[in-house]
C-alpha cells in the first residue's frame, strides 16, 4: 500500500517539478515550496525526495542546473528545463490528462455502471 | 559558517566536484526552510529541528544525489573526450581540405611510395625469396654428379640414384628430378609450361604436403602407373578457376591423359628445382631404370636429424667410389657434389639481381619517406602561426600535438587505403600482362599477391617518418616564445628569415636527395636492362634442340659414336630441316664444357704447371653449327669436312679469346694445346662472333670450338634449324633418330627461345618492372618538389600581392621564384651530382664491374632531369601566384 504510494509519487513529482520549472529557472527550495503550496503538503511528505529527483532529470538532459545567487545573496543551484525537458513534459501531460480524465470517470460515475450494463 | 567561500567558485575550473555541489545544495535547502520558519516566529532551536524533519533523512538523499551526479560526470567526460576527438578528425579534415593541393600531392607522394614498395617487394618476394622456403631448410641438401677429371658438374643417371638412395645412413630420403616442358593440351592452343619429372618422394623429401588432393604414391613411380600430375597453386588458380573439383580432373599432357592428383600450396615455389608448374612422377621403362649413361636427373635429400652438410658430402663421395668402382666402364672418374640449401641458393638466384631490385625497393622507400618528411615539416612551419594562437588563447601542448597528429594520421588513413587498392590492383594487373607462354616458367605460374606484411611494414616506416617530421615543428612551436612568432607571423614580410631558411634549407636538401636517388635509379635500371640486354651472338629463332645419349657400351668406339651422329645430321635435312648440327653442349643448354689450354707461341712452348693453365670455354661442334645458330665468322674458315681427319687437329675460336689471349697477333695459324683433349695440339683456322652462353651478366667468355669429330662425346646436342614451329618437328625428329637407331632416346626437346625463356623470361619481367618503378620513382621525386615548392609559394602570396601592388609585372613576380629555384637547384644539385657520382660508381663496379662513359651520361641525365623538374615545379605555382588578384593576395592568410 505504502509503497504504491510512493511510486505514484515519484512519477507525478517528476511531472509536478517539470511544471514548475515551465514558469521559469527556480532552486531546489523554491520548487519545493511552490509543489508544497499548491498541493497543500499532499504529495511531497518528505521535502529531501525532490533532490534525487531534481539529479536524475538532469542526467536525462530533461533540466540543467547552474550555480547562481539567490534571492537573499546566497549562491544557490538553479534548475531551468531544457528543449527535451519541455517536450517530456508535454507529453507527461497528456498522458497524466488522459490518465486522470479515465480515472475521474470511473471514480466520479453517479449511475450503477453494473445496472446499466445489464 | 554558512557563507561558501569564494576560492570555491574557482575550484570548479578543475572539474565538477559533485560532492561539494550536492552538500551546498542540500545545506541551503535547509538553511532556507530553518529561516523562513525563524521568520515565522520559530525559535532557531526549533526550526531547525523542524526543516530536518521535513527534509528526511539528510544523508541518504545525499548519497543519493552524488551517486546519480558521480555517473553522470563520468559520461559527459567520455562524451567530452569523444567530441574532442571528432572535433580533432574533423578539424584534420577540413583543413586538408582547405589546402587541398598539399593533401592531394601528400597522398599521392605517400601512396604512391608505400605502394611501389610494398608491390615491388611482393613480386621480388614471390618470385626469388619466397621459393626457397622449406620446412628445417637446414636439413635439404642438393646433390649432383662431377666429372673428376676437368671438375665439370653433371647429372647423375637413374641407376646411379637409385643405388645412393638405397646405400645412403645420413640421409632420411633421397629424392631425384629432371627438370622438362610439357604441351598442356587444354581448351583453346596447347601451352607449354615448365615442369619436372619428380621421384615419388621429392615432396615428403621437401617437407611439403599439398593443399588439395595428395603427393605422389610409391607405386606412381613404376612405369604405367605414371599418369598422376600436381599443379602449382598459381597454375591452379589460373588455368583451373581455382575449383577443388579439379583433383581428380583430366590434363592432357604430351598428348597423353594424366589425372590431376593434388595442388601444391601458394607458398611452395620450386625454383630450386626447376621453374616447375606441372609435376609428373619419374617413371622411367623397366629397361632404362638401371642405365647409367644418361645423367640428367639431380637430387635432394633431407639430412637425418643431427648429420651436418659436410657427413652427407663425404658418404656420397664414398657411395659414388664404391660405384666407380663396381661400374668402371660407365662410372669411372664420376664423382659428386653436394651443397647445403644456402649455398645452392647463392648459385641459382642471381645475387645481382636481387641486389639491385632490393637497391630499387629501398630508393622507394627512401623518397617516400623523404618527401613525407618535408611535406610534412613545410606544413607544419607553416601552422606555426595558428599553433602559436592556438597556445595563447589557453590550447594545452599536449592537444596541439594531438591536432598534429589527427592531421598526419587522417593522410596515411586515406594514402594507406589508396596504396593498398592500387597495390592489390596492380599485382593482379601486372601479373595479368605476363604473357601465358611466359607464365609456365614463372615461380607459382606467376601470382604474387600483394604481401601484406611488408606493405604493414612500408606503413610503419613511413608512419615513423610523419610523426617524427610532422610533430617536431609543433613541439618546437609548444617551447618557443609565443610573441615572437605571433609578432613575426604578423609583419608584413610574411616570414622571418629564420624560418625561410629552414625551409629553404628543406627544399635544398630534397633536391639534394632526389639527385643522388635519380642517378642511382638510372644506374639501377640501366644496369639491369644490361643484364637482360647482352647480345646474344646468335640466332635463335626456329632452333629445335634436342639431346642425345649414346648407350656407352654400344657406341664404345669414337668412330660408332660419330657414324651415330653423322647419319643423324645427315637425316635432319630438307624439306623440314635445314642447317642440323651436332655439338656437345649449346648456349643455354646448362651444361657448359671448359678446358685448359695453353698457347705454344706466346711462352716458348715451356711445359707450365696445368693448374696454372688459363682456361677457356670449350666446346666440340659439327660443321654445320656456326651456320645453323647463324654466328658469323670473322676471319679465316669454320670447320670443313677435313677436318674429321684424325691427323690434324684444327679449332675455331672467338673475338674474346683472341682478345684476351692473341691480341695484336693473326691469330689464324696459332696453335694451341687443349688439356681437355689430352694436351693435343689444335691449329687456329678461323675467328667466330662471341656468343651468350648461359643467363650470367658480363662479357662473353673466350672460347675455343674443336670439329665433332675429334671428340665425339656420347651424350650431345642436336639442333636443327626449320622454317616452321619447330615444336612441331619433334615427332619427326623422333623418327629420324630411330631411323638411325630405335633404342637411342632423344630428350629434353626444346626450342633454343624456349631455352632462353627459361634463363630470361624472371629477369626480363623483373626488369620491365624495375623501369615501371624506377620510373615512379622519379615520378614520385618530381612530385615531391613541386609539392614542397608550390607550398613555399602559396606562403608568400601576400608579399607578391605587396609586389604586385607596388608595381612589380607578372614576369618579375616569375623571376622572382625562378631565381629561387636557380637557387635551390644549384645549392641542391651540385652536391648531390657529386654523390650521385660516388653512388654510382660504386653501384656501377658493384653490379657490372666497370665504370664506363655511361656514368657520366646518367648523371647528365639526372642532372637534366631534375632541373627540368625543379624549373617546371617552380613555375607552374609561381605563375598561378602572380596571377593572383593584389587585393586578395595581401588579405590571404
Amino acid at each position: 500500500m505504502e509503497k504504491s504510494s510512493l511510486d505514484v509519487v515519484r512519477g507525478t513529482l517528476d511531472v509536478m517539478i517539470l511544471k514548475t520549472l515551465s514558469w521559469g529557472a527556480l532552486h531546489g527550495y523554491a520548487i519545493s515550496q511552490i509543489i508544497l503550496r499548491q498541493t497543500d503538503d499532499a504529495l511531497l511528505i518528505e521535502e529531501g525526495a525532490l533532490y534525487p529527483a531534481l539529479y536524475r532529470m538532469e542526467a536525462k538532459g530533461w533540466i540543467e542546473a547552474e550555480w547562481g545567487v539567490s534571492e537573499n545573496n546566497r549562491r544557490a543551484k538553479y534548475y531551468r528545463l531544457t528543449p527535451d525537458g519541455r517536450r517530456r513534459l508535454r507529453e507527461e501531460l497528456k498522458t497524466w490528462s488522459h490518465y486522470a480524465e479515465a480515472v475521474g470517470k470511473v471514480l466520479g460515475a453517479t449511475t450503477n455502471p453494473i445496472a446499466e450494463k445489464s | 559558517m554558512s557563507h561558501t567561500p569564494m576560492w570555491r567558485r574557482y575550484l570548479r575550473f578543475f572539474g565538477p566536484d559533485v560532492e561539494a555541489d550536492v552538500r551546498d545544495e542540500l545545506r541551503f535547502h535547509i538553511e532556507a526552510k530553518t529561516r523562513e520558519l525563524i521568520d515565522g516566529g520559530v525559535s532557531p532551536e526549533a526550526a531547525r529541528r523542524e526543516a530536518l524533519r521535513r527534509f528526511g533523512d539528510v544523508g541518504e538523499v545525499n548519497d543519493m544525489c552524488r551517486t546519480i551526479g558521480e555517473e553522470q560526470v563520468r559520461k559527459t567526460a567520455i562524451k567530452d573526450r569523444i567530441g574532442t576527438w571528432w572535433y580533432d578528425i574533423s578539424h584534420a579534415i577540413r583543413s586538408l581540405l582547405r589546402a587541398p593541393r598539399f593533401a592531394l600531392v601528400a597522398i599521392v607522394t605517400l601512396a604512391g611510395g608505400l605502394f611501389g614498395t610494398a608491390s615491388l617487394f611482393s613480386l621480388v618476394d614471390a618470385w626469388i625469396v619466397r621459393s626457397v622456403r622449406f620446412p628445417e631448410p637446414n636439413r635439404l641438401i642438393f646433390a649432383r654428379g662431377l666429372e673428376v677429371r676437368n671438375g665439370r658438374e653433371i647429372g647423375v643417371s637413374f641407376g646411379d640414384y637409385t643405388d645412393i638412395a638405397a646405400r645412403t645412413r645420413q640421409l632420411q630420403s633421397l629424392a631425384a628430378w629432371t627438370e622438362d616442358s610439357f604441351t598442356l593440351s587444354m581448351e583453346g592452343p596447347a601451352e607449354r609450361v615448365g615442369g619436372a619429372r619428380v621421384s615419388t618422394n621429392l615432396f615428403e623429401t621437401l617437407a611439403v604436403q599439398p593443399v588439395l588432393g595428395r603427393a605422389f604414391l610409391p607405386q606412381e613411380g613404376e612405369y604405367g602407373r605414371h599418369q598422376v600430375a600436381i599443379v602449382s597453386y598459381g597454375f591452379w588458380k589460373t588455368r583451373l578457376n581455382g575449383d577443388s573439383s579439379a583433383v581428380g580432373s583430366k590434363l592432357n599432357i604430351n598428348r597423353e591423359p594424366y589425372v590431376i592428383v593434388g595442388v601444391m600450396p601458394e607458398s611452395f615455389h620450386l625454383t630450386l628445382v626447376g621453374r616447375a608448374n606441372v609435376w609428373v612422377p619419374l617413371a622411367p621403362s623397366p629397361e632404362s631404370r638401371s642405365q647409367r649413361r644418361a645423367r640428367y636427373f639431380q637430387m635432394i635429400g633431407r639430412l637425418r636429424p643431427g648429420v651436418t652438410v659436410a657427413q652427407a658430402r663425404e658418404e656420397l663421395n664414398s657411395i659414388t667410389a664404391q660405384l666407380a668402382a663396381a661400374y668402371p666402364d660407365t662410372n669411372r672418374d664420376i664423382g659428386s657434389v653436394t651443397m647445403g640449401l644456402s649455398e645452392e641458393i647463392g648459385r641459382h638466384t642471381g645475387q645481382n639481381v636481387l641486389l639491385i631490385v632490393f637497391g630499387v625497393t629501398f630508393g622507394l622507400l627512401l623518397i617516400a619517406c623523404s618527401n613525407i618528411a618535408s611535406l610534412l615539416l613545410v606544413r607544419a612551419l607553416a601552422r606555426q602561426r595558428q599553433a602559436a594562437i592556438q597556445l595563447s588563447v589557453g590550447a594545452s601542448r599536449g592537444r596541439l600535438i594531438r591536432q598534429g597528429l589527427t592531421e598526419t594520421l587522417a593522410l596515411f588513413i586515406v594514402a594507406g587505403l589508396a596504396a593498398a587498392a592500387a597495390a592489390a590492383w596492380a599485382n593482379k594487373v601486372i601479373t595479368g600482362m605476363i604473357p601465358f607462354e611466359n607464365r609456365g616458367y614463372l615461380p607459382d605460374y606467376g601470382q604474387a599477391p600483394l604481401n601484406w606484411t611488408a606493405f604493414v611494414f612500408v606503413l610503419f616506416i613511413a608512419l615513423l617518418t610523419g610523426v617524427v617530421f610532422g610533430l617536431a615543428p609543433a613541439m618546437e612551436t609548444a617551447r618557443t616564445d609565443l610573441v615572437t612568432v605571433l609578432k613575426e607571423s604578423g609583419s608584413a614580410m610574411s616570414q622571418s628569415t629564420k624560418s625561410r631558411r629552414i625551409r629553404m634549407t628543406l627544399v635544398i636538401g630534397q633536391v639534394f636527395m632526389a639527385t643522388i636517388l635519380a642517378s642511382a635509379t638510372v644506374v639501377l635500371v640501366q644496369s639491369f636492362r644490361k643484364v637482360v640486354d647482352v647480345p646474344l651472338g646468335f640466332d635463335s629463332s626456329g632452333v629445335l634442340t634436342f639431346r642425345v645419349s649414346l648407350d656407352d657400351r654400344q657406341y664404345a668406339k669414337p668412330e660408332q659414336r660419330r657414324a651415330f651422329f653423322d647419319s643423324l645430321v645427315t637425316r635432319l635435312g630438307p624439306p623440314q630441316f635445314g642447317n642440323a648440327a651436332v655439338a656437345a653442349t649449346i648456349p643455354f643448354g646448362n651444361s657448359q664444357g671448359e678446358s685448359a689450354f695453353r698457347l705454344p707461341s706466346a711462352d716458348g712452348a715451356k711445359p707450365t704447371d696445368v693448374a696454372r693453365l688459363p682456361r677457356a670455354g670449350f666446346n666440340a661442334v659439327s660443321s654445320g653449327y656456326f651456320s645453323a645458330l647463324r654466328i658469323p665468322l670473322r676471319s679465316g674458315r669454320v670447320f670443313a669436312q677435313a677436318d674429321s681427319q684424325d691427323v690434324l687437329l684444327s679449332a675455331v675460336v672467338n673475338e674474346p679469346f683472341v682478345t684476351k689471349y692473341l691480341s695484336g697477333r693473326n691469330p689464324i695459324g696459332q696453335s694451341v694445346v687443349l688439356g681437355r683433349l689430352r694436351n693435343r695440339m689444335a691449329t687456329i683456322v678461323g675467328v667466330v662472333g662471341a656468343t651468350r652462353e648461359n643467363g650470367d651478366p658480363g662479357p662473353a667468355n673466350p672460347q675455343i670450338y674443336v670439329p665433332f669429330d675429334q671428340a665425339p662425346d656420347s651424350d650431345a646436342f642436336v639442333i636443327a634449324r626449320s622454317s616452321g614451329d619447330p615444336l612441331k618437328l619433334v615427332r619427326e625428329a623422333r623418327q629420324r633418330v630411330a631411323a638411325v637407331d630405335s633404342s637411342q632416346p632423344l630428350y629434353e626437346a626444346k626450342t633454343l627461345d624456349e631455352r632462353l625463356d627459361e634463363a630470361f623470361v624472371p629477369y626480363r619481367i623483373l626488369g620491365g618492372l624495375l623501369l615501371w618503378f624506377g620510373g615512379l620513382a622519379v615520378l614520385l621525386t618530381g612530385v615531391g618538389i613541386y609539392g614542397v615548392i608550390a607550398f613555399s609559394v602559396s606562403q608568400r602570396t601576400r608579399e607578391i600581392g605587396i609586389r604586385s601592388a607596388l608595381g612589380a609585372g607578372r614576369l618579375q613576380l616569375q623571376m622572382l621564384f625562378l631565381r629561387q629555384g636557380i637557387l635551390i637547384l644549384t645549392a641542391g644539385l651540385v652536391p648531390g651530382l657529386l654523390c650521385g657520382f660516388v653512388v654510382t660508381v660504386a653501384l656501377r663496379s658493384l653490379l657490372l664491374g666497370m665504370v664506363s662513359v655511361e656514368t657520366i651520361a646518367s648523371l647528365v641525365f639526372t642532372a637534366v632531369l631534375v632541373t627540368s623538374v625543379v624549373v617546371l615545379a617552380t613555375l607552374l605555382p609561381a605563375r598561378r601566384a602572380s596571377a593572383v588578384d593584389p587585393v586578395t593576395a595581401i588579405r590571404y592568410e
